[in-house]
């Protein structure tokens, strides 16, 4: 199967994510959540 | 695993009108490429367009009357409460369960209905999927059934959105202007609007994952996003519509191009999934309003939302073996399941409404048939026979509520249930309607109306009035209209199309273009125009007609009949060329219209382009299910026509015609009686009943037969008249079935010996003439010579009265000719009696 990943960096992955990173689909989306977890985690962890 | 893999993807709502100029800016770069490389055009949706049924008919190909989903609710099966509709209301097989059957892998993500997800060959992601709650206290489980096989659950179940994720970045791109919202009001935009864009993600989502890591030949995907934002935020669309406040326009005005976008974004990334080999169609159920049409106030109907939907949808196709940058035409949802068989080599089940879309295909192949999938025994990969607990759903119903698609269920769960099976009866009722079975259609409306409270009938009767109009039987349509007057209904209905064509009917034509310009006057729209025109056309007054129909097609360009319309008004205006242009467009719109044809065909002729006539008449006789008598007519006289070079100066050809049927017809008292007798001496057999029996005035009978006094309501008698002769008077003659051919000797007399004729008979002064029935008499015979034109089915002989008498065998002889058959033209002279002729000539 031929894939052609858009230019997306799931190493920096922002925390605000972007429609583009919707339109991108699942990985994207799992990428954004894991992300979100681990702010939450550092929140918590700094309160 | 095979090749040949198709993906079809579904955009509800999605229309040209707000596609096009994204395409021309390049806005939607993803679904540019696939037109570029493949085949787009219109897809014509069917009524009523609720999204359920549309989406069962792209899946099984037939019409909602076989597949059984009738509406956005039904009735779970121990009858005691309503759901969202649920795959188990599709009583037929669709093509993942056809695939199944031949060892095909299907995907299917979201597909509206398709939970219970069915245990077919792939993965089934079903539309119970993305909708969850929007409250993040109550984090929704999936239900039983929401994803086969249920190993997928899990990866699965983590790729759905909700509400609360959606933030500020995914918000901005569609509302700039976001903070300017009241989030404190209830009905503030981004209550839906984050609902609507977090299930399409979760959609997407699902769909992604699916691409990325199972194999499948066939994928659907279906996606709500264009139609449901459409519902949200049309109104605010440019340009601003009266009634919207500006600060809403502002706020809201770029959220339906965004919603195009996004979903064109989304395309883009399932394109970059899929190998280059597979083929990819995206397409509509149905169009949505984006202009002056678009409503600001639902009325309270059932589906009222359906309202705003538009006729003509969206195709594109891409693929290996589909043609590049080609529009198409003709194109149906019935359609769409036959040629995704084809596609696959397998046959088409001959049950099926509609036909494989040859027109896309780069190599075609003749389809294969077999009688019915339904029939073939075996594993297809469906669902179990329902067990009777209840799917509980709040979530989905709430949306349908919030939508506007159902009315809150009313407290009383017994009346809700009445409420709905009596809407989905209707539904079906209307399915009829569009497929013109008027009888099953009344069968069901006459049951709907006999309801009682709380159920309002008044929509029944609308559409059971509508129906006798239909078929033309104005006293029902009328009896009807008294009756729905008298009801009690919370609903307003403009009555103005009705009371028009009803007063048409009565010859108050007058008073039917009064009504309808008020209406006009009230609130202009392209439909007034369009029936305007019809009364101008039937008055003959074709420049009016020409002006009304361009008026409509000003308001609304997109309507195949209004081009139609205005083609046969310039044939008559004998501008030709404009006729066919006017015909052509209208073809392009819809292909499958063979009245456009037939005057494309007609106005070709006269344009002296015989051989494209006779493929414009081919093609009108072909598409017509029901035989096209007119066409057929037309095209056996214009191949007569190219092969016998002779111009024909009256529409009379002198040979038999199998089966003809022979007319003898005139004004009252101008020598009929008398032809019929020399028919009948001439050995044509005669249809009479001698019901009328001779006396002064024919002192050798009158030849008539009384069921042709009612031929405007049965003219069935017809078929017994075939290779006879039958006397008909001139105004009755516009009653003939066009599926016979008439040869029609007209006789022709004076005007004022007709009349003195006529006043004599009955008594009157012979020697006043009436001008007003002279000038009758003329616009009738005028009205018969251009009726004869239009009518393919139809020759015609004018027979002089004075001649007959004076010169019997030139006009027997004329006769014989014309008919095609020998006579014995000695026993037709000796019927006249030039003595009778001329005493009645000295005592009137």
């Amino acid at each position: 199967m031929k894939k052609r990943n858009k230019e997306i960096n799931f190493e920096n992955f922002p925390i605000d994510s972007s429609l583009g990173h919707l339109a991108y689909g699942d990985l994207a989306f799992a990428k954004w959540r894991e992300v979100k977890k681990e702010n939450n985690k550092k929140l918590n962890e700094k309160k | 695993m095979k090749k040949n893999k198709l993906l079809l993807i579904g955009w509800d709502g999605a229309d040209w009108k707000i596609i096009g100029p994204l395409l021309a800016k390049g806005l939607m770069p993803s679904l540019k490429k696939l037109i570029d490389n493949g085949v787009y055009g219109n897809m014509s949706t069917m009524n009523p367009p609720y999204s359920p049924m549309l989406w069962s008919t792209v899946a099984t190909g037939k019409t909602p009357d076989k597949h059984g989903v009738l509406g956005f609710v039904e009735v779970v099966p121990n009858q005691k409460a309503l759901r969202p509709v649920t795959a188990n209301s599709r009583n037929t097989r669709a093509i993942w369960n056809i695939l199944h059957h031949n060892g095909y892998k299907s995907n299917l993500v979201g597909w509206w209905p398709s939970f219970p997800a069915e245990p077919v060959n792939g993965v089934v992601v079903s539309d119970k999927y993305q909708r969850v709650s929007a409250d993040p206290s109550k984090v929704t489980d999936m239900l039983k059934g929401t994803i086969h096989p249920e190993s997928f659950e899990g990866d699965l179940k983590d790729l759905r959105m909700f509400p609360w994720e959606v933030t500020k970045e995914h918000i901005l791109p569609f509302i700039p202007q976001a903070s300017r919202i009241n989030q404190s009001e209830n009905n503030n935009g981004l209550i839906p609007f984050s609902r609507i864009l977090s299930q399409n993600v979760s959609l997407h989502n699902a769909s992604t994952y699916l691409l990325r890591k199972t194999e499948w030949d066939f994928m659907g995907i279906y996606f709500d996003f264009i139609d449901h934002m459409c519902h949200s935020f049309m109104k605010y669309h440019p340009p601003k519509l009266e009634g919207v406040t500006t600060e809403k326009y502002e706020i809201y005005k770029e959220v339906i191009t965004g919603s195009y976008r996004f979903q064109d974004m989304m395309l883009g990334r399932v394109m970059e999934l899929v190998d280059e080999d597979t083929t990819i169609i995206v397409m509509s159920d149905h169009g949505f309003e984006s202009g002056k049409k678009r409503i600001l106030n639902m009325p309270k109907v059932a589906a009222a939302p359906a309202l705003e939907h538009r006729q003509f949808g969206m195709f594109v196709a891409s693929g290996p073996n589909i043609k590049k940058n080609e529009k198409i035409f003709g194109l149906g949802l019935i359609d769409v399941a036959p040629t995704i068989l084809h596609h696959y080599g397998l046959p088409i089940g001959e049950d099926m409404d509609g036909k494989v879309i040859l027109d896309i295909f780069k190599k075609t192949e003749v389809p294969k048939f077999i009688e019915s999938w339904d029939k073939v025994a075996g594993d297809f990969g469906e669902l179990e026979k329902e067990e009777s607990d209840i799917f509980s759903d709040e979530e989905t119903l709430e949306q349908l509520i919030e939508l506007g698609y159902i009315e809150r269920p009313d407290e009383e769960i017994e009346i809700a249930l009445l409420k709905t099976k009596y809407e989905l009866k209707h539904n079906l009722a209307r399915v009829h309607l569009g497929k013109k079975d008027f009888d099953t259609a009344k069968i069901l409306l006459f049951e709907l109306i006999d309801a009682e409270k709380p159920i309002d009938t008044s929509p029944y009767y609308i559409d059971l009035i509508n129906v006798f109009l239909s078929e033309k039987n104005y006293e029902e349509a009328e009896n009807y209209l008294n009756k729905f007057k008298n009801l009690e209904t919370e609903v307003k209905y403009n009555l103005y199309f009705i009371e028009a064509e009803l007063l048409s009917s009565k010859g108050k034509f007058n008073d039917a273009i009064e009504i309808l310009q008020n209406a006009l006057d009230k609130k202009p729209n392209s439909e007034i125009w369009y029936r305007i025109g019809n009364i101008y056309f039937i008055l003959n007054e074709f420049e009016e007609a020409k002006k009304a129909f361009e008026n409509a097609i000003e308001m609304e360009q997109d309507k195949a009949k209004y081009h139609k319309a205005l083609a046969e008004t310039l044939y008559e205006l004998k501008e030709y060329e404009e006729s066919a242009e006017y015909a052509i467009t209208s073809i392009e719109l819809v292909k499958f219209f063979p009245a456009a044809h037939y005057i494309l065909g007609k106005s070709l002729e006269k344009m002296g382009d015989l051989e494209n006539a006779k493929k414009a008449y081919q093609t009108a006789v072909s598409l017509k299910r029901k035989s096209y008598h007119k066409a057929e007519q037309a095209l056996e006289n214009l191949e007569e026509k190219i092969n016998t070079p002779i111009e024909f100066k009256d529409k009379v050809i002198h040979k038999y015609r199998e089966n003809q049927i022979i007319i003898v017809s005139g004004l009252p008292r101008s020598g009929t009686s008398l032809m019929m007798q020399m028919l009948d001496m001439g050995g044509i057999e005669i249809l009479t009943d001698n019901k009328r029996i001779a006396d002064e005035s024919n002192p050798k009978g009158y030849y008539e037969y009384e069921p042709v006094m009612s031929i405007h309501k049965d003219n069935s008698w017809l078929e017994r008249s075939k290779n006879k002769s039958v006397k008909i008077v001139a105004p009755l003659l516009k009653f003939l079935d066009p599926q016979y051919r008439y040869k029609i000797i007209f006789m022709k007399r004076d005007l004022n010996e007709v009349i003195k004729s006529q006043r004599k008979m009955i008594g009157k002064d012979p020697d006043t003439i009436p001008i007003r029935l002279y000038n009758s008499y003329i616009k009738q015979l005028q009205s018969i010579s251009r009726w004869k034109m239009k009518e393919p089915g139809v020759e015609l002989v004018y027979v002089d009265y004075n001649e007959l008498i004076n010169n019997p065998n030139e006009i027997i002889q004329k006769v014989e000719s014309f008919v095609g058959v020998d006579l014995d033209k000695d026993k037709m002279v000796q019927c006249i009696d030039k003595s009778l002729y001329r005493n009645k000539s000295k005592k009137v």
